[in-house]
């Protein structure tokens, strides 16, 4: 068996969905008020007791409302769904384009991540590191998505995107086990 | 001239003008059921005006007793009298811990937990149903009347298996289920409701076998949880072990009846809970051969032994507020539910853990139970004075395996249900016609870390080159939590689908056997019944779709769609003036897929209209 790609919905745009504009830059006040104003319309629990019709549809639209939701929030995943919009999927390609500089980057916090697992200063320090990279990234990000027709910093910056907040969990994972 | 009746918003005048419905908390030492009662929700009375029913059934020779009745059978038969079942649900065997300490005779030839009892073999989920049944009778009694459905409460932390062996034991109750929803979120609901408070708050709830943590926001008649985590088997009953143990090791007792381990567990759980007042407790008692013992027991020193215990449930917390991505410091008010976080030394480690008093102003015990009355009374499909929304998350990520015993993440524990994804899947054999799916759920990255839910192999792939077949398998959890996978073949245009319920505890088939067993000891008529189920549905459906035809046929059906639908419409109003179940199902059936193209599109009218017009100043608070 292969893995062989994520799917997002096949049908609907999730900006659109959501009546938000289709840019990196949103409005997540905004999003979460349109996000529980059209819920108060669908969720099941509106049609607890009508049929199964009706049942079997809510079910489906909140869905997909929820995963058009959780896309949006998050930047990363906003970034990856923008991308995958203009074509570029880049989940599961394993040839990373990233910097050099930005592999030697992510190896060195590797390392300083296993070297202090169970050293609550120095992984909160890392930690305070890893949020001045991330911050720097998203200032950049949304100046790379406006280059409409050339998006290759945007997926750069979304691939160190996706490894920091892979990182980050690791750090606060670890962070727990010590407490 | 007449008299208008004139009644608040969101309730009705009469009681008997209420749908009926109950809220009910199916708990591990007790059991609570609650229903809205003139716009308040109340916990209901048993005839002895007794609210907590303990979770207790006693399996005599010829006859089968529930709750208070229950309980003096736990001296003379503990084999047959059983005690704390939820902790079984959605188990099998060998995944049962302290198995010595239980004074039950499983059967060891079954994977299946089944309990050897006077009246047979009893899976955990007919124990369970028992209680239900007995609650069920218990409100139909109380509120005169028949229950048109149930909000059944379940731990937050509870898996895929547990959610299901729970729906499944309303099932055999005969008990309508209007939806399972998560203990803390009713908690919550309660609360919320009750002290009109708005803001971000943590739930702590340990129960007599269960602990969750949640965090959710409340604002506005939206409850939103945030985050959830637990443990799926830590709670009071953790805490009583932990008594029996030091009262084992005091008096060197190795052989112990049935009713001798039930006595210690009895005993320890009367010093634990005398513990909240006292600062000594003690107890005597007499064992089955004669020997007596007598055992005190200080509050520092319970509080040293089960320490343990109350730190298992801080790391549950932080992971919590971590996946919600709040600091303790956000946290505006911390509510504690459950009978166990009476015992002073959690409140005083989850008031420090915190930095704040907690809130327990409301009985940790009724409060779970009110919380879901109010949202079966909403359910139901009555009018509510509130305009609540619960946004509620699965506990545990969703996965399925991949080469090398690896576990992908295909839905994040703390996504917000229902949800659905899709992934696609090709074949890497040449002429690979079949193809395995093992589902897990868990946060491990390895498969045997992980619980599998099911296991099932797709047929039929057309014989293609490798990587040319397209298998789209789609994840669903629905409003209840629970799963369900199906997978389409699309490469030649032939698209195939199955559909997949997760395969442990009871089949559909033992259900529907023991369901009859049950219908013929009640001398009830399962023709009666089945006819009496398809006309409401067939009714249903039939006011449902001449509304959606009076509301939308103009903008969203053309003329041959309206003729078509009314053609089916006109035939399940005649089906329905006969007394053939089956008619009608089958005419109820053609409707329903004729109807269907027609709902989603109201569907998604309903999202563009949320959006516009009248809701304008909804969007804009």
């Amino acid at each position: 068996m292969w893995l062989w790609r994520k799917l997002y919905s096949v049908t609907t745009n999730f900006f659109n969905l959501l009546n938000i504009p289709e840019q990196f830059v949103i409005d997540l006040e905004k999003l979460n008020q349109h996000y529980q104003t059209i819920q108060k319309e669908i969720h099941p629990d509106r049609f607890a007791s009508t049929n199964k019709n009706d049942q079997l549809q809510s079910v489906k639209k909140t869905a997909e409302l929820n995963v058009a939701y959780q896309t949006l929030k998050s930047p990363l995943r906003r970034a990856e769904y923008l991308l995958h919009i203009h074509g570029l999927d880049m989940m599961h390609e394993k040839n990373t384009a990233v910097s050099q500089d930005f592999l030697m980057q992510q190896m060195e916090w590797r390392e300083e991540l296993e070297t202090h697992k169970k050293n609550k200063a120095s992984l909160e320090a890392l930690s305070l590191n890893i949020q001045k990279e991330k911050k720097e990234i998203l200032h950049l990000l949304p100046e790379c998505f406006k280059k409409k027709n050339d998006l290759h910093e945007a997926i750069e910056m979304t691939r160190k995107l996706n490894f920091i907040e892979k990182i980050e969990q690791h750090i606060s994972d670890a962070l727990i086990e010590i407490e | 001239m007449a008299l208008l009746q004139i009644a608040e918003p969101g309730q009705s005048t009469l009681p008997h003008q209420h749908k009926l419905s109950v809220g009910i908390d199916l708990g591990t030492t007790n059991s609570l059921v609650a229903s809205v009662q003139s716009g308040t929700p109340t916990v209901l009375k048993d005839s002895d005006g007794k609210t907590l029913i303990p979770s207790i059934v006693f399996y005599g020779k010829d006859e089968i007793k529930v709750g208070h009745e229950a309980v003096s059978h736990l001296k003379d038969d503990a084999k047959n009298t059983i005690v704390s079942v939820k902790r079984f649900m959605g188990h099998v065997l060998k995944d049962l811990q302290h198995r010595d300490a239980l004074p039950y005779e499983f059967d060891e030839s079954n994977t299946d937990i089944q309990l050897k009892t006077h009246q047979g073999l009893k899976h955990p989920i007919e124990v369970s149903s028992d209680i239900l049944k007995k609650l069920k009778t218990l409100a139909e009694v109380s509120l005169c009347g028949e229950i048109i459905g149930a909000v059944i409460t379940v731990p937050a932390y509870f898996d895929d298996a547990q959610r299901q062996a729970t729906k499944d034991a309303a099932k055999l109750a005969g008990l309508n289920v209007l939806r399972l929803i998560n203990e803390p979120t009713a908690a919550a609901v309660a609360y919320g409701l009750d002290q009109k408070k708005e803001g971000i708050f943590a739930i702590y709830d340990l129960g007599g076998g269960t602990f969750d943590i949640s965090i959710l926001r409340l604002s506005k008649g939206v409850f939103e949880v945030l985050a959830t985590n637990g443990h799926a088997h830590l709670g009071g009953d953790d805490f009583d072990q932990v008594i029996v143990e030091m009262m084992k090791s005091k008096h060197q007792l190795v052989e112990l009846t049935h009713e001798d381990k039930r006595s210690l567990i009895t005993h320890a759980k009367y010093l634990k809970e005398s513990l909240t007042t006292l600062k000594l407790a003690e107890t005597s008692f007499t064992l089955h051969g004669g020997k007596k013992i007598l055992f005190a027991l200080d509050r520092d020193t319970f509080k040293e032994k089960t320490m343990p215990l109350v730190q298992k449930t801080i790391q549950p917390i932080r992971k919590a507020l971590s996946d919600a991505k709040l600091s303790i410091e956000s946290i505006d008010g911390v509510v504690m539910v459950g009978g166990a976080t009476r015992m002073l030394h959690v409140q005083s480690e989850i008031k420090d853990f915190f930095h704040q008093a907690l809130l327990n102003n409301l009985n940790p015990d009724e409060i779970v139970a009110l919380g879901a009355a109010r949202q079966a009374h909403t359910l139901a499909g009555n009018k509510s004075s509130e305009d609540l929304l619960l946004l509620d998350v699965t506990p545990l990520s969703l996965g399925i395996e991949t080469m090398g015993g690896l576990v992908e993440k295909i839905i994040q524990r703390n996504s917000a249900i229902p949800i659905a994804k899709a992934q696609e899947f090709t074949t890497f054999k040449d002429g690979q016609t079949a193809m395995s799916i093992h589902v897990l759920q868990g946060e491990r990255e390895r498969v045997s870390d992980c619980r599998s839910l099911a296991n099932f192999t797709l047929t039929g792939i057309p014989p293609m080159v490798a990587g040319s077949a397209k298998i789209r398998v789609t994840f669903q959890i629905d409003a209840d939590g629970l799963l369900s996978v199906s997978a389409k073949e699309l490469s030649q245009n032939k698209e195939s689908s199955i559909t997949v319920k997760p395969s442990y505890g009871l089949s559909e088939e033992q259900i529907t056997n023991m369901l009859k067993q049950s219908f013929e000891k009640a001398g009830e008529d399962k023709k009666i019944r089945a006819l009496s189920e398809a006309k409401v549905e067939g009714e249903q459906l039939v006011t449902a779709v001449k509304n959606a035809l009076t509301e939308d046929s103009s903008n969203l059906l053309d003329q041959d769609e309206i003729k078509i639908i009314q053609e089916a419409l006109e035939a399940l109003i005649a089906a329905l003036k006969n007394e053939d179940a089956d008619l009608i199902i089958e005419h109820t059936k053609h409707l329903n897929h004729l109807t269907e193209p027609f709902a989603a599109r109201r569907m998604d009218q309903s999202v563009g209209n949320a959006l516009k017009g009248k809701s304008i100043d909804k969007v804009n608070l």
